[in-house]
């Protein structure tokens, strides 16, 4: 297994249109994420599109660096991985810089790191690593406990930071997973209605403790406990679940986000013209990271969303193309749980600024301003190609 | 080996691509909705949170006097306002509001005016207007203003702004006449489709009421743009955000008055402190050349906003009543100015000839009544002309008994007397003309004799304005043409049309011989050395003229009104003056020198 990388193989099985589509995507995600920040007085602030830019090219180094590497080697590597990720989110929370009442960056020489961006990563590859042994049978309960503890130990740590959204996406990549790896339809469904059950749970404790006996006092523990949430954090959820609790308070952002994105019409008002961002409404600490979707389609209207969303289509695509032609079972799943992760995050970011879904600060992939999440995307791009170009096992090279 | 084969993952992978795929059509589909189909709602939204619609205030037209003379124009005033966008700092209101400060202070220092006034204004109106500018300090002197243009460079969102300012360059000179403004209040329907609605001057008493419609104009409207935070964005910041729109308010029309600066001034002089009302009409047209009330007030501080105590001070007793128009409100008895009226009437009824012959033995004795005459011992045996020479008590007395009520209550209400006169103004009265069935409502007691002797010398229950004497004065100066009198020459719309006041005279038909022995009486009245109105003898031009002295208050003290009526050239009369002042000695002695200096004023005037 252990060879290294040959110069005609990677060119030749490389997928270039992946390439081009995470190209387009850096590129559209620095342009607006320039128009975002302009409105910002500082002109220090003014410049986020440069560290974006800085960001992207350490990025898209790392990007090409996992991509020729066979994956293998990382899937390998996946326990170690795990490992140094759960110290930083360990260390995180000791030693993080609070912004916005979370506790979510480490300093590192200089810059900030949010490793629980990197621990989605970390856990992608010890899941896969875990499920390809060639012990582990996928259809019984224990590996699904096994994939579940795993996703659990990081999700803990970030809830405490506080950071729901991103805590989430560690289940449901786990879920994910179970589900490509073949794990039975009926374990899953269970697996499913617990999930519901819970989600349910906390839904109607939030809107009505009443109906479950609770005071109020009460419905606070259950929310310090259970999701690690502070007060405005559940009151946004509140707000989400019944918009007219607080229309200008913790429904504002949505409500600004649906106007952005109304506001667009078919072809927008124009690149910069983004009256939403230009003037506040959608405030400047949100517009360039979680909402710069809103930015985008008040710019550039139905047409440019809708392009934005076709090339995350065609990157999933090729995700998917590469997890359908990978020859083995950590490849497979590899790819499928990088698709995932990619798909997850437009989903759940564009449902937000679309009022679909609450406002959890999930990022747009690639295209959000923040640098940690574009390095794990561009890795955890780059291992897809990884994927594709070392589809066939070193040995039969 | 892995139980589960490759196979089982590629279903799997479909499956999962399926939910991609789903996931992806229903994004695409929910912003179909939110871009196309709502898109137009979202945008209207977006459009209507980002903008603040600003009424701006018409700019009133002018009002002036014949000769086109501003007596009610607009003065630029010019105020510091305060930018505070300019200031804005992040984070807490009171960041902001301490950054404004230093400068209010510096400027407050710079002009001499004390800060505290514009620091209220701003706690006081700027958080809910920050749109606007905020007004700091107005009427700026031109001192003040020169001093502040100096170092205007060092206060980066302190400006000055010229505002349009009613001002009254005469002063209090026709107050009651022009009338004056007050910030207008608002329906909610008015200020519907505006956020900001900037202070209007709406007219509050007499033309600048009466004819606001035609004075006020057309409201403006600004667009501008705010951020999240309600503050304004320049327009060159974000250009392309935004088209400005722009409707520039418009000026209102002009009213012509037909009153004349110069006899108005005249008027208003002549009468000096005391308190009563000077009416100078044409006599042809009914033009009122000068509409006098005393004491009066200056329109100028009533329309800056006075306190509430000013206001009551207005409105005392003790001080006159000086918003009262008296010219046209105030009824008097007229005394023995009703008596050129008693011998019209008796004249044109044919049961009264010119010589008729009356004698006066001091006192008039006829059952129960009895009325003195102003010549203790009489003056023996008279006719018409020298009754009304001498204003006799008895000779009309024997007159009005003779013709009976009705005959003198028509001529009168002929002449206009018990009606308004319909001039231009709010707040006219239309007086007192008594009758029998009146006196029975009022008092519940028939019409006695003794009432229509009293009537016949102008005493009793008659009540009249100045104004309808100037309007008999006019009557009996044009042999019976009365005439509505006429405020207003003309009316100049915004745009551009003309509207002229038409005349309106009624012709009452006398016979000229009655009506020449009348004004020869009154003639005499100027003329002759024992007239009652020889003190308004001009060299200039012949003058015919009654006085009137009508007693009021309690009995024996000593307080009148003090009446003359006149008109001149006799031969061809131009003006018409009536006065009347209240707590007189009598009508010739205290009226008489008020009315001879407005005939002297004009006739030199014109003659010279």
């Amino acid at each position: 297994m252990k060879r290294g990388w040959q110069f005609g193989e990677v060119v030749r099985n490389s997928q270039w249109l992946l390439t081009g589509f995470v190209a387009a995507l850096v590129v559209i995600g620095i342009l607006f994420v320039r128009s975002a920040s302009a409105a910002r007085a500082d002109p220090v602030l003014q410049l986020l599109y440069r560290r974006q830019l800085a960001w992207a090219a350490v990025g898209f180094f790392l990007y090409g660096l996992l991509a020729v590497v066979d994956y293998r080697r990382w899937v390998e590597m996946g326990g170690g991985l795990y490992g140094v990720a759960l110290i930083l989110l360990v260390l995180t929370l000791v030693m993080g810089r609070t912004i916005y009442g979370s506790r979510r960056w480490l300093n590192f020489f200089g810059f900030t790191l949010q490793p629980s961006e990197l621990a989605k990563l970390a856990f992608l590859l010890v899941a896969v690593w875990h499920l390809s042994l060639p012990g582990t049978d996928r259809t019984r309960w224990k590996t699904a406990w096994v994939v579940l503890g795993l996703a659990a130990v990081p999700a803990a740590l970030v809830l405490r930071q506080p950071d729901l959204g991103t805590a989430l996406v560690f289940p449901t990549l786990a879920v994910v997973l179970l589900l490509i790896s073949g794990f039975p339809w009926r374990k899953l469904l269970l697996l499913g209605s617990v999930a519901v059950l819970l989600i349910l749970y906390l839904a109607v404790a939030l809107v009505g403790p009443k109906w479950l006996g609770m005071g109020e006092e009460a419905q606070q523990r259950v929310f310090r406990t259970m999701t690690g949430m502070r007060e405005y954090q559940w009151k946004r959820l509140t707000v989400f679940l019944d918009p007219s609790a607080d229309p200008s308070g913790a429904g504002y952002n949505t409500r600004q986000s649906l106007l952005a994105v109304g506001a667009g019409g078919w072809r927008g008002v124009g690149y910069g013209a983004g009256a939403q961002s230009a003037l506040g409404y959608l405030p400047s600490t949100v517009a360039p990271t979680d909402f710069i979707f809103s930015v985008i389609a008040e710019e550039t209207g139905f047409l440019g969303a809708v392009l934005l969303l076709l090339l995350y289509f065609g990157v999933v695509g090729c995700g998917w193309r590469t997890a359908w032609r990978a020859t083995d079972s950590a490849g497979r799943l590899l790819a499928s749980g990088i698709t995932a992760m990619v798909f997850l995050h437009v989903f759940i970011n564009v449902g937000m600024t679309i009022g679909l879904l609450p406002v959890t600060g999930l990022p747009l992939p690639l295209v959000s301003y923040g640098g940690t999440f574009m390095l794990a995307t561009l890795a955890g791009l780059g291992l897809l190609q990884s994927v594709g170009i070392h589809r066939k096992p070193a040995e039969r090279l | 080996m892995n139980r589960i084969s490759g196979s089982t993952e590629k279903n799997r992978l479909v499956f999962w691509g399926g939910c991609m795929v789903a996931g992806f059509l229903y994004l695409g589909a929910l912003l179909w909705r939110i871009q196309i189909v709502q898109g137009a709602t979202y945008a209207d939204d977006q459009r209507r949170q980002s903008r603040r619609a600003i009424r701006l205030s018409g700019i009133r037209g002018r009002i002036e006097d014949c000769h086109g003379v501003g007596l009610a124009v607009n003065r630029p005033d010019y105020g510091l306002v305060l930018r505070l966008e300019q200031y804005r700092q992040p984070g807490r209101w009171s960041r902001t509001i301490e950054a404004v400060g230093e400068d209010l202070k510096r400027v407050a220092a710079l002009i001499g005016r004390p800060a505290e006034e514009a620091a209220a204004q701003l706690t006081r109106v700027a958080r809910a207007r920050r749109a606007l500018p905020v007004p700091l300090w107005a009427r700026l002197t031109p001192q003040e203003t020169a001093r502040f243009l100096e170092h205007r460079f060092l206060f980066r969102g302190i400006e000055i702004e010229v505002e349009p300012r009613r001002f009254y360059p005469y002063g209090s000179l026709a107050g009651h006449v022009i009338g004056y403004v007050g910030e207008r209040e608002w329906t909610p329907e008015e200020t519907r489709t505006f956020h900001y609605v900037l202070p209007e001057m709406v007219g509050r008493a007499g033309i600048e009421r009466r004819y606001d419609e035609v004075l006020r104009g057309e409201p403006g409207r600004r667009v501008v743009l705010v951020d999240a935070a309600g503050y304004p964005v320049l327009q060159q910041e974000r250009a392309g955000l935004f088209t400005p729109s722009f409707l520039a308010p418009r000026g209102g029309g002009d009213v012509r008055l037909t009153l004349d600066v110069s006899i108005q001034r005249l008027a208003e002089e002549s009468l000096g402190n005391a308190r009563g009302a000077v009416v100078v009409l044409d006599p042809r047209t009914g033009d009122v050349l000068a509409l006098c009330s005393r004491p009066g007030f200056d329109p100028n501080h009533l329309s800056k906003g006075i306190s509430v105590g000013e206001w009551q001070a207005l409105q005392e007793a003790t001080a006159g009543r000086p918003l009262f128009p008296r010219a046209i409100a105030a009824f008097y008895p007229p005394g023995s100015l009703f008596k050129p009226v008693v011998a019209i009437a008796a004249l044109e009824s044919g049961d009264w000839s010119v010589d008729t012959a009356v004698r006066c033995d001091g006192v008039f004795e006829r059952g129960n009544i009895r009325v003195r005459c102003s010549s203790l011992h009489g003056h023996g045996t008279i006719t018409l002309e020298k009754a009304l020479e001498v204003s006799c008590n008895p000779y009309f007395c024997e007159m009005g008994l003779q013709m009976g009520l009705e005959t003198i209550r028509r001529m009168a209400a002929d002449l206009g007397i018990g009606r308004r006169t319909g001039i231009e103004l709010d707040g006219e009265q239309p007086g007192l003309l008594p009758d029998a069935a009146w006196k029975r409502r009022r008092f519940g007691e028939g019409w006695w004799e003794g009432d229509t002797a009293n009537l016949s010398i102008g005493q009793g229950f008659l009540g009249v304005t100045p104004l309808q004497m100037a309007v008999v004065g006019s009557a009996l100066a044009t042999g019976g043409r009365v005439p509505r009198p006429r405020l207003i020459r003309l009316v100049r719309r915004a745009d551009g049309r003309v509207e002229e006041t038409p005349l309106s005279v009624r012709n009452l038909g006398w016979s000229v011989a009655n009506w020449n022995a009348v004004v020869r009486g009154l003639r005499r009245a100027v003329e002759s050395p024992s007239g009652t109105a020889r003190l308004v003898r001009l060299s200039t031009t012949s003058v015919a003229a009654k006085t009137g002295t009508a007693e009021y208050g309690a009995k024996g003290s000593g307080l009148v009104y003090a009446w003359m009526m006149a008109f001149a050239p006799v031969e061809a009369p131009r003006v018409v003056v009536a006065a009347v002042v209240e707590e007189g000695e009598s009508g010739g002695q205290t009226a008489g020198p008020v009315v001879r200096r407005v005939l002297s004023g004009i006739f030199r005037e014109n003659e010279g």
